[in-house]
């Protein structure tokens, strides 16, 4: 990373019934795992869980508030969902740098966690893509 | 329901697109998109962006469609994701993501299908692609 990026602070959200189904509406991903309890309790989860993509929304977010436009302009992600997150879960958000991509992009890994343990792994960069 | 897929009928190379073929971009989605994203905020952080431009990650909204065509049973989940944003995507901009399946495998007992997206903008400029690793949902 350079020595002009700052550190990469500590981001957190909450997750409700009421978010999911709001990003439900808004991104067009109606799956009943995520909106309907009663569809939820026969899977092996028991109950509603947030979309994999609400988290992504997080990263996002907070690789946005961490490099500012330079996330915008060119960069990638990828990730692995590791475990749900369930309504009422707090999402703790945290990266650290890591080594720069083969493109010369500047690279952090992200880890996302909720009370369970991790959620979500992975990296994102940021710069010229290959 | 009648009208699922079964993972047995997808096949390698098989392109889907988003039906109506485009996503327009307007300021309202991105504005609900950015609220959605902040205010579960418990703990620091904030958009930097001027008006009228996406967060790259409204990339998921607008790979939806090219998704849903999929036509996958109820309770299928994400695994993996992978995104390249190539360049910024703004209100107006008309979008259309071809997704192809390009693998499908099965392990501990869960059907898994990887699938590519591109997409591009009214001008044919590309501006995301993408490569999602999913959970096919049990077929009853």
């Amino acid at each position: 990373m350079t020595s002009s990026s700052p550190l990469f602070p500590e981001f957190r959200h909450r997750v409700s019934q009421e978010l999911i189904d709001r990003y439900a509406r808004v991104s067009g991903d109606l799956n009943p795992l995520h909106i309907d309890p009663e569809f939820a309790a026969t899977t092996h989860f028991g109950r509603t869980i947030a979309h994999g993509m609400m988290a992504l929304a997080f990263v996002s977010n907070a690789m946005e508030a961490w490099v500012g436009s330079r996330w915008i302009e060119s960069s990638f992600i990828d990730v692995t969902f590791l475990a749900p997150v369930f309504p009422g879960d707090e999402i703790t958000i945290t990266g650290a740098c890591a080594e720069s991509d083969e493109a010369g992009g500047e690279a952090i890994s992200i880890r996302c966690r909720t009370g369970s343990g991790d959620v979500l792994v992975g990296r994102a960069s940021i710069g010229p893509q290959a | 329901m009648a009208d699922w897929r079964k993972y047995s009928d997808l096949n390698i190379g098989e392109t889907f697109l988003a039906s109506p073929p485009s996503y327009v971009v307007t300021p309202e989605v991105i504005a609900a998109y950015d609220e959605i994203s902040t205010s579960s905020m418990t703990v620091s952080g904030g958009r930097t962006r001027g008006r009228g431009i996406a967060s790259p990650m409204l990339a998921a909204l607008y790979i939806r469609g090219a998704q849903n065509g999929l036509k996958g049973p109820p309770g299928g989940i994400h695994a993996k994701q992978h995104f390249t944003f190539l360049m910024p995507v703004v209100a107006g901009d008309e979008l259309f993501t071809v997704l192809a399946i390009k693998e499908k495998f099965e392990k501990n007992g869960r059907n898994f299908l990887v699938c590519e997206t591109e997409t591009k903008n009214q001008r044919g400029d590309r501006v995301a692609v993408g490569r999602i690793t999913s959970i096919w949902g049990k077929e009853a």
